[in-house]
């Protein structure tokens, strides 16, 4: 702490108790005492995610359906305003779900392209080419199912796309104050 | 020791992706919560809060109308809120250090990166209720406590000392991922003699954590781990 930051008053505070208390809540039920962690419970929820994993690609072509239908609206013409702010929603969904359904490198690409359409501003020029190799690649990698690092012409086309926008977010002052805390293991339950 | 009974708890989850609100849904319910309601964006999310009254909420940040964080304020309002003090885990595919930062300023309990895990979800849900935090009221804020406790009996080594990390992360069972430490966000760099409370009670591990005072402090810190003294 700085000394200019030691000098400055200190803002008053309010320290407020919940009124309502989830431990009674999850303890009662249980009969009382100190808790655990109930590694069973956990592993029931891993089984139950392999269950649902059957849906897993359908779910993903449903997401690169979304994307495709809102990349086709900025091709219209229209890369600002709604059609700007739907591919980004379909691409942060696609980064969102597709580790989580078996497909890491697709969400990698559809991080790239989110990132792209979040983090430069609305007036900044995207190469469209650079917008349509990230929706191609996302399309590839679902239908060829690279859904892993053992895919190496997978794993090279998502490098290049991300230094690709890398290097424009950088042009364009976009990563100023934008350090990313990425999680160590991407674990696809 | 008993185990954490979920059945009495009731959830709320808010995320426009309709597959995440299904793989949410099948987690908590594999956990043993019965009672999970979902909305599909902010501002139904927040009609369905004043509805039911939840005690946890798990939204998603990037939705049409109301986006998650609007939504979060909103709630964080004591006084027009039915509930301001509902523990909210935010889960999101944003991982920038802004965002996890305007996200614990807006009062979220636990900041969830996807991809999820069962095991990270369940440690999120087992920290907003094992562990309650009081709430502070400030002029510019209201949410969850987020300033470390300063432990003047405690004779061991700093808390984000390396070798604290290591007996930690090496008694642990299992790494769990994507966890941010919002205790720790705000505290000064060189302020010895800290305790993590949370971290001593018995959990495995969290090593993904993300320790907000290396972050603010500039320290050169590996990201994610959970530290404890």
């Amino acid at each position: 702490m700085s000394d200019e930051q030691k000098n400055e008053p200190e803002e008053e505070l309010e320290v407020v108790h919940p009124p309502k208390n989830l431990k009674h809540l999850v303890f009662q039920a249980s009969g009382g005492g100190s808790s655990q962690i109930d590694l069973e419970a956990i592993e029931r929820a891993e089984h139950a995610m392999e269950k649902l994993s059957v849906s897993f690609n359908m779910w993903m072509e449903d997401e690169i359906d979304t994307l495709r239908k809102a990349h086709d609206g900025t091709k219209k013409g229209d890369m600002a305003g709604e059609s700007r702010q739907a591919l980004f929603r379909a691409a942060h969904d696609i980064r969102g779900e597709a580790g989580t359904l078996g497909f890491p490198l697709v969400g990698q690409a559809a991080g790239s392209l989110a990132d792209l359409l979040c983090m430069l501003p609305e007036d900044a020029s995207i190469p469209e080419a650079l917008i349509d190799g990230h929706v191609q690649a996302i399309c590839a990698m679902l239908r060829e199912n690279a859904s892993g690092d053992d895919n190496k012409t997978a794993v090279d086309l998502v490098n290049c796309l991300r230094e690709a926008a890398t290097r424009l977010l950088e042009a364009e002052g976009a990563l100023d104050d934008q350090e990313t805390e990425e999680p160590e293991e991407s674990n696809a339950a | 020791m008993e185990k954490i009974d979920f059945s009495r708890v009731s959830v709320l989850i808010i995320d426009d992706n309709m597959h995440m609100r299904k793989i949410v849904r099948t987690l908590l319910m594999a956990f043993g919560i019965r009672q999970v309601q979902e909305a599909e964006d902010g501002a139904t999310g927040l009609e369905l809060f004043e509805q039911m009254n939840p005690d946890i909420i798990i939204t998603d940040w990037v939705m049409p109308i109301i986006d998650g964080l609007e939504m979060v304020q909103m709630i964080r309002r004591p006084d027009s809120s039915i509930n301001p003090f509902v523990p909210i885990i935010m889960l999101t595919g944003h991982a920038e250090k802004k965002r996890v930062i305007q996200a614990r300023d807006a009062g979220v309990h636990e900041f969830l990166c996807k991809p999820i895990s069962a095991r990270a979800l369940y440690l999120r849900l087992y920290s907003v209720i094992a562990h309650p935090r009081p709430f502070v009221k400030t002029t510019t804020y209201f949410g969850p406590d987020r300033r470390r406790f300063s432990n003047p009996l405690y004779k061991g080594s700093e808390r984000r000392e390396k070798s604290a990390i290591l007996d930690f992360t090496q008694g642990s069972e299992e790494a769990d991922t994507n966890q941010i430490d919002f205790d720790a966000i705000d505290a000064e760099p060189a302020d010895t003699n800290q305790i993590d409370f949370d971290s001593i009670d018995a959990e495995p591990a969290d090593t993904n954590q993300i320790d907000f005072d290396a972050i603010d402090a500039g320290e050169e810190e590996e990201t994610g781990e959970r530290v404890a003294v």
